[in-house]
């Protein structure tokens, strides 16, 4: 189709090219702020020339599809940086709320209660027949037994919180598993070829990457344009237009909420993202840190038992618990002094015969203080256990601190990167606008022409008329 | 199109380098203001738990220093008292050697006798002495008062307290005794040692007339006995003294290893603050620069 007809409808499908172009620039510029969204080009392509005889026409333009500039490739990368970088970023945050309390440099932590409680003791032996300072002592072991609790009962509050996490993270992982669920089957049903998907792929992807925050997984892209989408250790959440539930239930033994995952407990699978770090945190970093203060509040109370049993209180008779028999589990936030009476520390020993029981008698006194040099707990000290327990709660801070900057810096680089193809730049937008403005203009000036000449050749059949 | 196409949405780097520099300015001024290069374990966890180390040294030492000055009271007392002590026998002695003069009336004899009577009821006094409610000459039976003089016959006097002897310790590896049993200083039983078996045979021979001169002697032996005895009052003392010097010097020790440990060097601290503040400005100004404008603000409107 040649001719001047022919010119109008190359014209015509030029103006609608334009339309399109500027159509998908108002789109680009009115998402500039939409996250997740992935910046459009109108993709216009030469129409199949006319051949007439020999000589090939241009048949103009047309819009052959409107393209989303994603990239894939970074997008992947970006989902499996996004879960470990979440996942450090929920371990370390409880983790610093722990180790801020056992920041003995600042006043907080055990060390000056195992300090005074021990310390309590030396002072006794200077004069064991003192009910002051048996008073003291009693004080003191009050005081250790006070700071056990507090920082053990802190801990179980962290660790309590960590456990709601779990079952909300739960409820948003499965939120997001129907949401991609549902975009897969609506993307399955839009028609091979229309352009419509790629909104919706966009969606799709930014769903992903809310997901990859959550929980660490496995996508893979099926033939009919669904995503299936695994946990990391292939517990499936979409599989094509179906999600499937993971389930927080409560372990009758911890009290803490188990991941379930078709029917499986797949709590200690599960890695990446919130749900990752939150699960490390609670059953590992929180629950290791409560054990040590257990192993250790453990460790004093058998051994000042033992020692205080060994030797005779301030009226003669056997020693008896000076603690309460520590209990199996949660020693440390049970901790408590079973004495009530000051005159019930035993800091005479047993008399060697023909001895026999003085009140002056500091023996014991000096035993119950030299426990602090025993090595009862890992064959160590109870201070080098402490300070141990320190140094390992600030590597696990400041590991998963490290880490997670790198992975800060890693995660800010690919999205910037990714920004840099799909992000829309209004400079760019604005030169899109003044070209497809221009050739607007210019194909509209075409049909003028057109017209007029049209008008010319109407016209001259009748050149004689009026 | 030449180049790559760069990050248009520049807001992701400025926000990357503010939340940096914010975080190094943090750091910085924490630093300052606490004085502290560790102010969480997590900043050093080596230094930290050395620092636990440290402190719990500190705090042993500060309850070593308690307990010297506790027990110090009492062996103070004690040294205090033996020297009345030593000094009542050397008055004995003088009476005694009065009493051995042969051309004395019996009225005379009988005065003196009484004298030195009444020199042992006072060591007996002194014997159960008290320090702060304890008695020190008991052993460890320091409720039992240790000295006991017969009502029938006052010159005999019965030891009621036991020989145990007690020790505190004073520095991490060091420990001492802190008493000896009265029985052991005033009522010993090796011969000539007990001085109130000394000064009651003294009493007897002055007033019976009776061989002095020998009663002297063994008075003699029981002074010097005392006086020995005392030596370890003074030993301990000075253990005491140089212990407790040593723990003062432990503790600047210790505070300079902690501040090793945490401290800051300030002048480097506030130099880093100071750089971190510029840093942080700096990247605040260009934050504030980006995307002000686009292209679009240099295209003229479209004209109706």
């Amino acid at each position: 189709m040649s001719g001047l007809m022919g010119s109008l409808q190359i014209a015509l499908g030029a103006l609608q090219a334009d339309q399109a172009g500027l159509s998908v620039t108002s789109n680009n510029i009115s998402n500039i702020n939409t996250p997740g969204y992935t910046r459009q080009r109108a993709d216009l392509v030469e129409n199949q020339p006319l051949e007439m005889g020999n000589i090939l026409y241009g048949n103009g333009v047309s819009l052959s599809r409107i393209e989303s500039l994603r990239d894939d490739v970074l997008e992947q990368r970006i989902a499996n940086e996004t879960q470990q970088q979440t996942q450090t970023q929920s371990y370390l945050a409880p983790m610093q709320q722990a180790e801020a309390m056992f920041n003995d440099a600042s006043g907080t932590g055990l060390q000056s209660a195992i300090s005074a409680f021990f310390n309590s003791f030396t002072q006794l032996s200077t004069d064991p027949s003192s009910t002051p300072l048996r008073q003291s002592a009693l004080t003191a072991a009050q005081d250790l037994a006070d700071s056990f609790n507090q920082s053990s009962t802190s801990l179980t509050t962290i660790q309590d919180s960590l456990d709601q996490q779990v079952s909300a993270d739960v409820g948003q992982i499965n939120n997001l598993s129907a949401q991609i669920a549902q975009l897969n089957t609506e993307i399955t049903q839009v028609p091979q070829g229309v352009s419509g998907a790629d909104m919706l792929i966009d969606q799709r992807a930014y769903l992903v990457q809310q997901l990859s925050g959550l929980i660490g997984v496995q996508t893979s892209n099926t033939n009919t344009g669904a995503l299936n989408v695994s946990t990391a250790n292939g517990i499936a959440l979409v599989a094509g237009q179906q999600s499937f539930d993971i389930t927080a239930q409560t372990n009758p033994t911890t009290g803490h909420q188990d991941v379930y995952g078709q029917d499986e407990d797949i709590t200690s699978y599960i890695t990446g993202g919130d749900l990752g770090g939150t699960i490390q945190a609670r059953d590992q970093g929180i629950a290791g840190a409560l054990s040590q203060l257990d192993t250790l509040a453990t460790a004093i109370a058998n051994q000042v038992n033992t020692v205080n049993q060994n030797g005779l209180d301030a009226t003669g008779a056997a020693g008896g618990l000076f603690f309460n028999t520590p209990t199996p589990t949660n020693a440390a936030a049970n901790m408590s002094v079973s004495i009530t009476d000051p005159s019930k520390i035993a800091a005479a020993a047993v008399p060697v015969p023909p001895a026999v029981f003085a009140v002056g008698d500091n023996t014991n006194a000096l035993a119950l203080a030299n426990i602090q040099n025993q090595t009862i707990v890992d064959n160590e000290t109870p201070i080098d256990y402490y300070s141990d327990f320190v140094s390992g709660v600030g590597n696990e801070v400041s590991g998963a601190s490290a880490e997670n900057s790198s992975q800060t810096m890693v995660l800010n680089q690919l999205q910037q990167q990714l920004s840099s193809v799909s992000g829309v730049s209004l400079d760019e937008e604005a030169v899109n606008l003044i070209q497809f403005q221009r050739g607007y203009e210019a194909s509209a000036r075409v049909i003028s022409t057109v017209d007029s000449l049209t008008s010319t050749a109407i016209n001259l059949g009748n050149s004689g008329g009026s | 199109m030449g180049g790559m196409r760069v990050n248009p949405n520049l807001y992701l780097e400025t926000l990357d380098s503010l939340e940096l520099t914010r975080q190094a300015e943090d750091t910085a001024l924490q630093e300052v203001s606490t004085g502290k290069k560790v102010n969480t374990p997590s900043d050093d966890p080596a230094a930290a738990a050395a620092n636990v180390g440290v402190q719990y040294e500190m705090a042993a030492d500060d309850q070593y220093t308690q307990s010297i000055s506790s027990i110090s009271g009492a062996l103070d007392t004690a040294d205090t008292t033996l020297n009345s002590v030593v000094n009542l026998i050397s008055q004995g002695l003088s009476y005694g050697t009065e009493g051995g003069n042969s051309d004395l009336s019996q009225s005379n004899r009988d005065v003196l006798a009484q004298q030195i009577q009444d020199v042992e009821s006072q060591i007996v006094t002194l014997g159960n002495t008290t320090y702060q409610g304890n008695y020190i000459f008991a052993g460890t039976a320091t409720s039992t008062q240790p000295f006991v003089q017969d009502l029938a016959d006052p010159t005999t006097v019965t030891y009621v307290g036991n020989s145990e002897t007690n020790t505190a310790q004073i520095s991490s590896g060091q420990s001492v005794q802190t008493n000896l049993p009265g029985n052991q200083i005033l009522a010993g039983t090796a011969p000539n040692t007990n001085v109130f078996n000394a000064l009651q045979q003294l009493s007897q021979a002055v007033q019976t007339g009776g061989d002095v001169t020998t009663a002297m002697a063994n008075l003699q032996t029981a002074y010097q006995y005392v006086t020995a005895q005392r030596v370890f009052y003074g030993n301990t003392e000075n253990q005491l003294q140089s212990t407790e010097s040593f723990l003062s010097s432990d503790q600047v020790q210790l505070s300079t290893q902690q501040n090793t440990l945490i401290g800051i060097d300030m002048s480097q601290a506030v130099t880093n603050l100071a750089q971190a503040e510029t840093a942080r400005e700096a990247a605040l100004t260009a934050g504030g620069q980006i995307g002000q404008t686009s292209l679009l603000d240099y295209l003229p409107t479209p004209s109706s």
